[in-house]
């Protein structure tokens, strides 16, 4: 829930809380303080018309407002102000009046004075209280609404521009972290906080990506000094048991060094160190490498076919675009079932590569750093990884699935 | 052959120069910019091998002293960074080929052995086995006055052999002559043997003697004896 919407229903049932208590006090006190203007205006009629009565003893009566008449001295009386119903003509119901009987003793006739003030009905009144704060209370809480998301439309801009930068933000991208600046100090705190959050992490990710190329780096001279003694050892006589062992350590170092390339080439790839980029025709490369790896097609007895509804031809650093054949070739060829065929599948914005395969492998793990696909083999697991990265510096899709013993790659136009 | 070698980690620079000096050249090692800027001033090489990452500066600095001192020299720089920027640039400034680290002996020699043609012998362009001569202005090879018909991969690697000659050659050092980059994700070596064999078979074909042994199931050696 945004905190506007929060705040808004908040404020509502605080509205909510305070209208019927307030408009109860609204109720009795302007109650209180009508009938008190009330009764003190019956008592001025009533002093008015004992000296009216002073004066002329024929006094007319106008019922329902004042009624005054003579009254024998023995009946009791008392004087008193109360609420009383009387009936209205053209309203055709009973309505409240509020009246003042006092008896009056002048010039020796006593006189029972009646005197009425009609008043308004309750209903009405609770109505008309409840009506008016009802538009005022609305009317408040309108602007009030209006006014907060306008003020917060304008006051969170900032935050949420700031929001939306952080979500498509990437170290990899090596641009630094731009935020805007707000006039609220929560706001500000957050963002000189971000600024400095980011600029740590992405310290640390340099420093992290620099250790893995400088890492690669170092191992290059002793990979060297072990893999050139070792050839020189090979080239004296030994024992073929020796032989044997010499070439193992030979082997490893290597294998070693493959792996090391590969290594170095994921840290150049996330370093963004290939720029070379120029148009190339990956249908026409494709063949040329199909032609350079012959010799291992034709020694697990393949077939390559090549269907071509188009020419594929995309922008790409050279160096990058061959590895990426070589690559996808290379795994293709190395993980088919002997005596299989390859499919090849070349449209104007895609390649898909087919081929049939013993190895079994969960579909969301081909792109993963060292998962290899047949455990025994002395691959390095790299291979796809390094497709994926090179894809992705290049605006492609990569798409593999294993369905069966079918195992499909597919590069596409992003 | 006259060689420099700058190189200044003292093993590879040791197994180096010892590598070319069993071949019968006479090589001078440098451990360091300034030494080898001293060498250069006072000999003439035929063919220079230059790393580039020394301890009082980038073998790249070296370049145009070397163009500066030599009147005709081939210069191959020794890298252990597969970097792009580092290659243009040496090239750039003179140097002839580029090796990264790690590198095979027997790809260092062959890739030398071509430079110094190249520069060097300028007229000289053929090779002699014994009865085997490789012709590389045509890229044709005759045994006994016979032309020999091989495919491009079976040129270079009897090239290889050639070069290499008396030295055991691993299956992964013919796979990377023969490949390059192409074999980086391929583990398994033995397809290299249909083409060994195939070359076998065509020199036995027009009479030529077979010098090519089997060693120990790791490889192959050219040789005489």
């Amino acid at each position: 829930m945004k905190l506007i919407k929060k705040t808004n229903i908040n404020f509502l049932v605080v509205i909510l809380i305070i209208l019927p208590i307030s408009y109860l006090i609204l109720f009795f006190s302007l109650n209180y303080f009508i009938s008190d203007e009330v009764d003190e205006k019956l008592r001025v009629d009533e002093l008015r018309i004992t000296e009216q009565l002073d004066k002329n003893t024929a006094f007319i009566s106008i019922a329902p407002i004042i009624e005054v008449c003579e009254i024998n001295t023995d009946t009791t009386i008392k004087d008193e102000i109360k609420n009383v119903l009387i009936y209205d003509p053209i309203e055709k119901e009973e309505e409240p009046y509020r009246e003042l009987i006092s008896v009056k003793v002048i010039n020796g006739r006593r006189y029972l004075i009646k005197v009425r003030h009609s008043i308004i009905e309750d209903k009405d009144f609770m109505l008309a209280i409840g009506l008016s704060m009802f538009t005022v209370l609305l009317l408040v809480f309108i602007l009030l609404f209006v006014l907060n998301n306008r003020l917060s439309q304008k006051l969170w801009k900032p935050f949420y521009h700031n929001i939306d930068t952080l979500k498509s933000y990437s170290f990899k991208s090596g641009k630094e972290l731009t935020l805007l600046d707000s006039k609220i100090d929560e706001f500000q705190d957050l963002k000189n906080s971000l600024i400095l959050l980011a600029d740590k992490l992405h310290n640390d990710y340099k420093i992290l990506k620099e250790f893995t190329e400088n890492a690669s780096h170092e191992i290059q001279t002793p990979l060297s000094i072990l893999s050139m003694t070792l050839d020189e050892v090979l080239q004296d006589e030994h024992s073929e048991k020796n032989y044997k062992k010499l070439y193992t350590c030979y082997q490893s170092t290597q294998r070693l060094s493959k792996l090391n390339k590969k290594l170095l080439l994921l840290a150049k790839l996330d370093n963004n160190q290939f720029s070379d980029v120029i148009e190339v025709n990956l249908d026409e490369l494709l063949n040329d490498k199909i032609e350079e790896l012959t010799s291992l097609i034709e020694e697990k007895e393949l077939a390559i076919k090549v269907i071509k509804n188009g020419q594929f031809t995309i922008h790409i650093d050279s160096v990058l675009a061959n590895t990426l054949l070589v690559n996808l070739l290379s795994n293709a060829i190395k993980h088919s079932t002997p005596k299989t065929s390859i499919n090849i599948e070349i449209s104007t914005n895609s390649i898909t590569i087919s081929n049939k395969t013993t190895i079994k492998i969960d579909n969301s793990l081909f792109f993963k750093r060292f998962q290899k696909g047949n455990n025994a083999s002395n691959s390095s697991g790299l291979g796809l990884s390094i497709v994926k990265r090179i894809a992705e510096i290049s605006k492609l899709d990569v798409n593999a699935t294993l369905i069966e013993d079918v195992f499909k790659i597919s590069i596409q136009k992003k | 052959m006259k060689l420099l070698v700058v190189e200044d980690e003292k093993e590879l620079r040791r197994t180096i120069t010892d590598f070319f000096k069993n071949l019968g050249e006479l090589v001078i090692s440098a451990k360091d910019k300034f030494e080898a800027e001293d060498k250069l001033l006072s000999h003439q090489f035929d063919a220079i091998i230059l790393d580039i990452t020394l301890p009082d500066g980038s073998g790249i600095d070296i370049l145009p002293i070397i163009t500066k001192t030599q009147d005709n020299t081939g210069v191959l720089i020794l890298s252990a960074k597969n970097s792009l920027d580092d290659k243009i640039k040496g090239l750039d400034l003179g140097a002839d080929d580029y090796l990264t680290k790690p590198f095979h002996l027997a790809e260092l020699n062959s890739r030398i052995n071509a430079l110094v043609r190249r520069k060097i012998f300028k007229g000289e362009k053929i090779i002699q086995f014994n009865e085997i001569n490789i012709n590389l202005s045509e890229n044709q090879v005759y045994i006994k006055e016979q032309l020999l018909s091989l495919t491009k991969k079976e040129f270079t690697l009897l090239l290889y052999f050639v070069n290499n000659k008396n030295r055991v050659l691993t299956k992964e050092s013919i796979a990377e002559h023969l490949w390059g980059d192409n074999i980086d994700f391929i583990e398994n070596y033995d397809f290299i043997y249909t083409h060994i064999k195939n070359l076998r078979k065509k020199i036995l074909l027009i009479g030529g003697e077979d010098y090519l042994k089997t060693i120990h199931g790791i490889g192959y050696k050219y040789t005489n004896l």
